[in-house]
């Protein structure tokens, strides 16, 4: 019997221009499930009888009446349903009566429409809503032609805002060398000690281990003609040409680029950027110089310990487990070494120094003033530079080609 | 307006920034546009207007950070938008701004942010822009924190720091992007106190973003008022002068949206402001 009383219930009813809907039982967001369905179902029904269609004008209700006579409880699951009856009945052109209501929820209820109708401006009436919702769920999602052409059109604009970039830190580097730049001198000692010994353990490791790689895959091809001797060679001339600087640069990209565009991405949301330029220091000669000569300077030096690391590997998988012995290994290693090898490496090296910095620094200068910007731009830096270090070592390596060096 | 316009013409002389014609926008997307006022030498200026009006928008224009969609912006009667930026520089540095969060940079303690615009602007040796730092920290109350980052320090501390360092250079003109957001009742009144101080002190202007009554009230000399509807400037005038005869949408601004018979309360209320604006007569900080 009590079981009975506790169940939500909401009975509809038509009085002559009339319908009145009352609610009893227990209504609450925390009901179990079955009565959560059954709370639902009694809702659906109502709003259904509300609804109700092929009536003529003349029979429709004109007054909805809300009572809520044998409530023994109510929150807003219950004001959530009576807020949308009556919605959907002044919609109808329906007036709507709380005065059988508790006085707190018919407050509610008051308190709800009085800023439905002050909110947004095109939220009265079915057409501003569909309007408004419209909005809110934003435009319709663009179809592949669409996404495709606007990534395309978006191409001129984003290189020529990057290339603007590399023409002010061009003309930055011009001030700095004629000594009229701001530089922010201490970050680029920073930068000096994060790409140099702070890096050096990071680059031991991936070098030593890709010189070994490099070791074991190569003498699984030379050793059919029994030319295991020329691992030293292939080792030695594939770390110093392309393989340190390229490892390199893709350790400072995902160490030192990134750490650039979270920086200064952060500087920027917190209005850090914004108070340089007040006080008339250039964003560019201050954050982006220092960084950009730091790694300029330091990835080359980096490149080098790299080579040497990865020799190292090679020598080792060399000399202890293909038995070849330590100074036929060196001598072939020398033999096949020449200056512009090592040159070239370098070049890599100073381009990928460049890449890097710049691309970190592009996107945390041009990061957006939140929190969420700043991860944006971290990512994009690390994948821009990884994708402008593979692409700038093929276009040097083709260019090297073509000489024939 | 017009009356308040022409008053302002009559002391030409005396104006610090004046702003003709100037359109805000982002893009295509116009926020504010024909903006026409004057801030006088030595004024306590306060823009205010509702939330999302373009008030921030508006002073990043006037303080060199967003180029505006049309207009000028006159720093002592020279068009600031139109000068080669290497003397835009020049004249941002005779102007500080005090940045809503603070904006500190915070890989230096608050003594390094004070001298950072020291050590690139002036031949100071480190100990005497040292000192500069210590003086300008112990006059907004943060003598002893030389050596704090600004991670270690409260929110209010934030800004008082970064009112130091927007200090640094002696500026002839401050701005403050809502100096009393985030602060408690009384640290605001505290800070509005200490800008009034400043101001009669170092005879600065002040140009401030503000939506906090009270702040303003106490504070202003001047004000404007930006709608956020029309997208355009309604009223100039103090906020006394605008709480009497200003238009109606100004007045409900200034009264929290309560009808005209609140007027007695009001300006039971606004009577101390008064005394304080009559104490500090027009010009008194120059």
């Amino acid at each position: 019997m009590s079981n009975l009383a506790e169940t939500a219930l909401l009975e509809t009813e038509r009085r002559g221009d009339m319908l009145v809907v009352t609610a009893s039982g227990v209504w609450s967001m925390r009901a179990r499930a079955a009565e959560a369905r059954n709370m639902n179902r009694s809702g659906e029904t109502a709003l259904a009888a509300l609804s109700s269609g092929p009536e003529s004008a003349s029979s429709a209700p004109r007054v909805l009446e809300l009572r809520a006579d044998r409530l023994k409880e109510w929150d807003s699951s219950l004001l959530a349903l009576f807020a949308e009856l009556a919605d959907r009945a002044r919609q109808a052109g329906m007036t709507v009566d709380y005065a059988g209501l508790p006085e707190g929820m018919a407050r509610l209820l008051a308190l709800a429409d009085a800023k439905r109708e002050g909110g947004a401006p095109s939220a009265s009436g079915q057409a501003g809503k569909n309007a408004s919702g419209g909005k809110k769920a934003g435009p319709e999602p663009a179809g592949l032609l669409e996404l495709v052409g606007g990534k395309t059109l978006a191409v001129p604009g984003l290189t020529l805002a990057a290339l603007n970039f590399i023409g002010e830190v061009t003309a930055g580097f011009g001030r700095f060398c004629i000594g009229r730049a701001a530089v922010n001198s201490r970050d680029m000692w920073r930068v000096f000690r994060q790409c140099g010994v702070d890096a050096l353990a990071i680059v031991s490791l991936t070098s030593l281990l890709l010189g070994l790689i490099l070791a074991f895959v190569s003498s699984l091809q030379l050793r059919a003609f029994g030319a295991e001797i020329y691992v030293s060679a292939l080792v030695s001339v594939s770390m110093v040409r392309v393989m340190g600087p390229v490892l390199t640069g893709i350790v400072l990209a995902g160490r030192t680029g990134a750490s650039f565009a979270a920086i200064i991405g952060s500087m920027q949301a917190n209005e850090e950027v914004d108070a340089l330029i007040t006080f008339g220091l250039d964003p560019v000669d201050f954050l982006v110089l220092p960084r950009v000569l730091g790694l300029a300077v330091m990835t080359p030096l980096l490149t080098i310990y790299a080579d040497v690391m990865g020799i190292l590997g090679g020598f080792l998988v060399g000399t202890l487990m293909m038995d070849i012995s330590p100074s036929a290994y060196w001598e072939n290693t020398l033999a096949n070494m020449s200056l512009s090898q090592i040159w070239i490496g370098l070049l890599h090296a100073l381009v990928f120094g460049f890449v890097v910095s710049i691309t970190g620094c592009y996107q945390g200068l041009k990061a957006g003033r939140n929190v969420e910007a700043v991860g944006q731009a971290t990512t994009a830096a690390v994948v821009n530079s990884i994708v402008g270090i593979i692409v700038s070592t093929s276009v040097i390596t083709i260019m090297f080609t073509a000489v024939s060096l | 307006m017009s009356a308040a316009e022409r008053q302002t013409e009559a002391r030409e002389g005396g104006v610090a920034i004046r702003a003709e014609g100037l359109t805000v926008s982002y893009g295509p997307k116009i926020i504010q546009r024909d903006l026409n006022f004057s801030v006088r030498r030595g004024d306590v200026f306060v823009i205010m207007g509702g939330s999302g009006c373009g008030k921030s928008s508006l002073m990043r224009v006037l303080m060199g950070l967003l180029p505006p969609g049309a207009g000028r912006v006159l720093y002592g009667g020279e068009d600031f938008w139109a000068a080669a930026s290497a003397r835009r520089a020049e004249i941002m540095r005779r102007v500080g701004v005090l940045f809503q969060s603070g904006a500190l940079w915070s890989s230096r303690t608050l003594a390094e942010n004070v001298t950072l615009p020291l050590e690139y602007y002036t031949a100071l040796p480190p100990r005497a822009r040292r000192s500069i730092a210590s003086l300008k920290l112990a006059q907004v109350g943060l003598a002893g924190f030389e050596d704090y980052y600004p991670s270690e320090i409260s929110g209010g501390m934030k800004k008082r720091a970064g009112l130091a360092r927007a200090l640094a250079l002696d500026p002839e003109i401050v701005f403050f992007d809502e100096p009393s957001a985030g602060l408690d009742p009384l640290s605001a009144a505290q800070l509005d106190e200490l800008i009034l101080e400043l101001r009669d002190s170092m005879g600065m202007t002040v140009i401030m973003v503000t939506h906090e009554l009270p702040s303003i009230f106490a504070v202003a000399d001047d004000a404007v008022f930006l709608d956020a509807k029309l997208r355009t400037l309604t009223a100039q005038g103090s906020p006394r002068e605008l709480l009497r005869r200003g238009p109606a949408e100004v007045a409900r601004f200034l009264r929290r949206g309560k009808g005209a018979e609140d007027e007695t309360t009001e300006d039971a209320g606004g009577d101390a402001p008064d005394g304080v604006r009559a104490k500090r007569a027009p010009g008194a900080a120059i």
